[in-house]
């Protein structure tokens, strides 16, 4: 095994490390902001992302540089206006560059605008692209070196393939994580958005590898890796520094706990043994509705779990999960209500300022599902529950979603260059 | 492009600027004599800018922090507050602290200022409201640099989809064929209409995010103003108080009930329409929720515009404006007596007071825009200095208006802050510090506390370029009369 991992090229460590260093770097940022609040361009986070960014982009021209000018490679390479260098490359220098748009385009539109408390925003987007370029940028530098082996010792190759592909699939979830709080797991948003936009990455990445268990290992990197920083992240102090501060805060703030994947990973890896010789449209028509409903069961059970008592320890972290300017613990002072009104929204009471009040047990609204969401302007949105209508839809369209996630990994398990 | 220009000029015709200028005090905090200016970013979440000038020098260090009416007020358990950081100290301006604080959430914001000098700790807070006013268009040369790294990021996007279909998968010494070569237009032409879509949904996202951003602009609450008899009813529009808290989002409802300011519901001021001939200050009755109705003084038949600031029980205060039409002159003597209230009052601007004058004592007829624009009043007798008495609890009252534009600001020798917000956030300590008269440096440079005997002073403020007019009044103590006087100045 050790001789595989040595076999594997230099540049494929560097673009790993930069994968690693730039969503360890997300997950901080999301954390800061959610704990301290303070932004500046030049924040630790910042500076972490944009160090893998740069290293990212680094080590790709070298390598196109080096085979397009000193021409020592004899491997094979794709020309792009002119140079040489392998696709994964390209599609990382692409990254990079998303990155660097995004740094102006961001600070404008923080003066335009004013400061996001969101996680998603058009400045954030082009920056996930490009985070998201370089990452599938390492795994594809992978799998192309991979794909050009003819040997069998590949189990450095698909460690290293699971590893990067669990990046990604981070990636992704921390673009869902808004609608990802255990609180809003009864929500048909949270369905919709998981499951129209993950199986198009977990499939396209579980194609190309043909070892047994690929997509419950990549569920189980991933998982790893949240879970390892909602049990660190709370060691480490940490004070708001914005006002309105809604609630106590003295510990980095954790992100939500990990989608369960690892469950519709090990169903799907079931099936796929189960269904070698079956036609590639039946078969992914198979695995989006196995996907959909397993996901489904998983985390409509698993949020009530997790939002017990069971789940409100260091192990799970729930409660340590939301921010400092999300209102929660409120006190209300049932004498001075007059005047006051209440909507009720699902199970919460909101107050005149759409705040979550909850009028018998003040420290309840943690534990609760939420059916309420803000703009970022503070304005109120009701988000919808669960129907059998809605539940269709969303299959239907993880289904899509599947098929289309599998061509592309169909593209993948043949790149060479 | 030129339809988004002409929204945006469209905008800024729609919303006026009235009352939400720059928040300014000037007067004795604790021992040390201090003029504050707080700059709002106008945008929300943005920098605040903190000004504290130490008038007699005595202060050696300011602390600043921002405190959210909703942390501060409504959380009564909660000790939710920030820790106060420290001001620095100007190089260039001997007396100058400055600071810049985040105001992260609409509504009104109490900023605490603490000082620190030879004679003791001082504290005070400002009421400032935090909104969004401004739009701010991307500059040409950010629009070249995002526009050429879009172009780069969507034909390099293009092209690594086409060569991913051609030549990734191929062998080392396999060549492209045919069918490949004859397809990679096809797929040129796919990727184009997919990613070109996906950035037409992104900039729709963008519009739709600026339209939430646009819907929280600051526009003076829409107010309907009528007159019956003698009678002017004001009414500012507003959702049932059954509504749900989503039809009550970016209402003036969103603020709850209005309190008093100096025992007032609400301070009016009329004008006739050139701003030049007629001006009354008047103080209504509230008939319901976000209604008033107010006496009216002798006025002729005509087109009037008229202003009033409102202050709420969370602190936020803001102003209004409406515009009314008198078909036949109203001769109300009692506009100030029995129901109606004793401080009201009017004057004929073009009239003039055979007894008393007031003299703007350092007026200049032109300023430049980063002029200190100095108000101090001298009100006269002959040559005589007159004794004052304070109207509606201060001083004097000053409106400033600008002659072109819809440009509002209530100023007393204190400043432009509201002192009932001020109160919400500070309690009982607030009176320890008010102002009647205002503050002046006399001509040994040192700082002086009028007294009423005949001098006003207001704070200093900077103003864009426009031609204004100054508007102020004062009560003499011996006859009781209210006396209105109307100056006019050019910033260029």
């Amino acid at each position: 095994m050790f001789n595989s991992f040595k076999s594997i090229p230099f540049y494929c460590y560097l673009m790993t490390m930069a994968a690693t260093i730039i969503i360890v770097g997300v997950e901080w940022d999301i954390s800061w902001h959610s704990s301290i609040g303070r932004d500046t361009f030049w924040s630790p986070p910042h500076m972490a992302i944009y160090f893998g960014g740069i290293l990212a982009g680094l080590t790709s021209s070298y390598i196109v540089l080096s085979n397009t000018f000193l021409n020592n490679s004899t491997k094979p390479t794709v020309t792009f206006w002119g140079f040489k260098g392998p696709m994964s490359c390209w599609i990382t220098i692409w990254g990079a560059i998303a990155m660097l748009t995004s740094a102006p385009f961001d600070d404008w539109w923080h003066n335009a605008y004013g400061l996001d408390v969101q996680i998603l925003s058009p400045p954030h987007v082009v920056l996930s692209l490009g985070i998201a370029a370089i990452i599938f940028g390492s795994v594809l530098s992978i799998l192309s070196e991979k794909n050009k082996i003819k040997h069998k010792n590949l189990s450095g190759y698909n460690i290293l393939y699971i590893y990067t592909s669990s990046l990604l699939i981070l990636m992704v979830s921390i673009l869902l994580t808004e609608d990802s709080f255990l609180n809003k797991q009864h929500t048909i948003q949270f369905y919709q958005k998981s499951l129209v936009l993950l199986p198009v990455f977990l499939f396209a990445l579980f194609t190309p590898s043909k070892y047994k268990w690929t997509f419950t290992s990549i569920a189980f990197f991933y998982m790893m890796h949240r879970m390892i920083l909602i049990w660190v992240l709370p060691f480490f102090d940490a004070e708001p520094m914005l006002t309105p501060i809604k609630r106590h805060i003295d510990y980095f703030v954790v992100p939500p706990f990990p989608l369960l994947l690892i469950i519709p990973g090990i169903c799907i890896d079931y099936i796929r043994l189960q269904t070698k010789n079956i036609n590639f449209w039946v078969k992914n028509l198979y695995y989006g509705l196995i996907f959909s409903i397993s996901f489904f069961i998983v985390h409509w059970y698993s949020s009530i779990l997790l939002l017990s008592n069971f789940g409100r320890n260091w192990f799970f972290g729930t409660g340590k999960t939301i921010p400092y300017f999300i209102s929660g613990n409120k006190y209300v002072d049932l004498a001075s209500t007059d005047g006051k009104r209440y909507t009720k929204v699902g199970e919460n009471y909101l107050d005149g300022s759409g705040d979550v009040v909850n009028l018998i047990n003040p420290e309840s609204n943690d534990y609760i599902f939420w059916f309420y969401d803000n703009t970022s302007y503070g304005d109120l949105i009701i988000m919808d529950p669960i129907s059998i209508q809605g539940l269709l839809v969303v299959t239907v369209l993880c289904i899509f979603s599947t098929t289309i996630g599998s061509l592309f990994g169909k593209w993948l398990s043949k790149v060479k260059r | 492009m030129i339809k988004k220009v002409g929204f945006f000029l469209l905008l800024s015709f729609i919303f006026p600027h009235i009352g939400i200028e720059n928040a300014y005090f000037e007067g004795n905090i604790g021992p040390y004599a201090s003029r504050i200016i707080i700059e709002p970013p106008g945008i929300v979440p943005g920098l605040a800018t903190i000004r504290v000038f130490s008038i007699d020098n005595k202060i050696k260090k300011v602390m600043v922090r921002p405190n959210h009416y909703d942390a501060s007020i409504k959380d009564t358990l909660s000790t939710f507050l920030l820790n106060p950081e420290e001001a620095n100290k100007s190089d260039a301006i001997d007396n100058l602290f400055y600071s810049e604080l985040w105001l992260m959430a609409y509504g009104a914001y109490g900023i605490e200022i603490f000082l620190d000098g030879d004679e003791g700790e001082a504290k005070i807070t400002i009421p400032v409201n935090s909104l969004s006013f401004k739009l701010i268009e991307m500059s040409f040369f950010m629009k070249i640099i995002l526009f050429s790294l879009l172009l780069l990021l969507y034909f390099g996007a293009i092209n690594i989809v086409s060569i991913a279909y051609s030549h990734s998968t191929l062998d080392a010494d396999q060549k492209l064929t045919m069918y490949k070569k004859n397809k990679i237009i096809f797929i040129r032409i796919f990727a184009t209409v997919i990613i070109t879509f996906f950035i037409y949904l992104g900039y729709n996202w963008w519009l739709s995010i600026e339209k939430q951003f646009i819907d929280r602009l600051y526009k003076p609450y829409a107010t309907v103003s009528k007159v019956s008899g003698n009678t002017l009813n004001l009414k500012i529009e507003s959702p049932s108080i059954e509504s749900s808290w989503i039809d009550i989002q970016g209402t003036i409802r969103e603020h709850g009930k209005i309190i008093t300011e100096h025992k007032k519901w609400s301070h009016i001021y009329i004008f006739d329409k050139e701003k030049s001939k007629y001006m009354a200050h008047l103080h209504p009755m509230l008939v319901d929720d976000y209604e008033f109705e107010s006496c009216l003084p002798p006025m002729d038949a005509g087109e009037y515009l008229l202003y009033a600031d409102v202050i709420h029980e969370d602190g936020y205060s803001h102003s209004i404006s409406s515009n009314f039409h008198i078909n036949s002159s109203i001769d109300n003597k009692n506009y100030n007596s029995g129901l109606c209230d004793k401080d009201n009052s009017y004057a004929k601007l073009e009239e003039t007071n055979n007894n008393f004058t007031i003299k703007w004592s350092n007026k200049k007829d032109t300023y430049n825009t980063n002029d200190d624009i100095n108000f101090q009043f001298k009100i006269l007798n002959g040559s005589e200095l007159v004794e004052l008495d304070t109207y509606v609890s201060m001083g004097s009252h000053a409106v400033i208006l600008n002659a072109e534009e819809e440009f509002y600001m209530h100023l007393h020798p204190l400043g432009s802050i509201s002192m009932s917000a001020q109160k919400k956030f500070m309690g009982d300590e607030s009176d320890s510090f008010i102002c009647d008269f205002g503050v002046i440096e006399d001509e040994y440079g040192n700082y002086k506390v009028l007294d009423g005997m005949g001098q006003i002073s207001f704070p200093s403020l900077n103003l864009k370029p426009g031609s204004y007019l100054f508007y102020i009044q004062v009560k003499i103590k011996e006859t009781q009369d209210i006396l209105t006087k109307k100056f006019n100045f050019i910033v260029l």
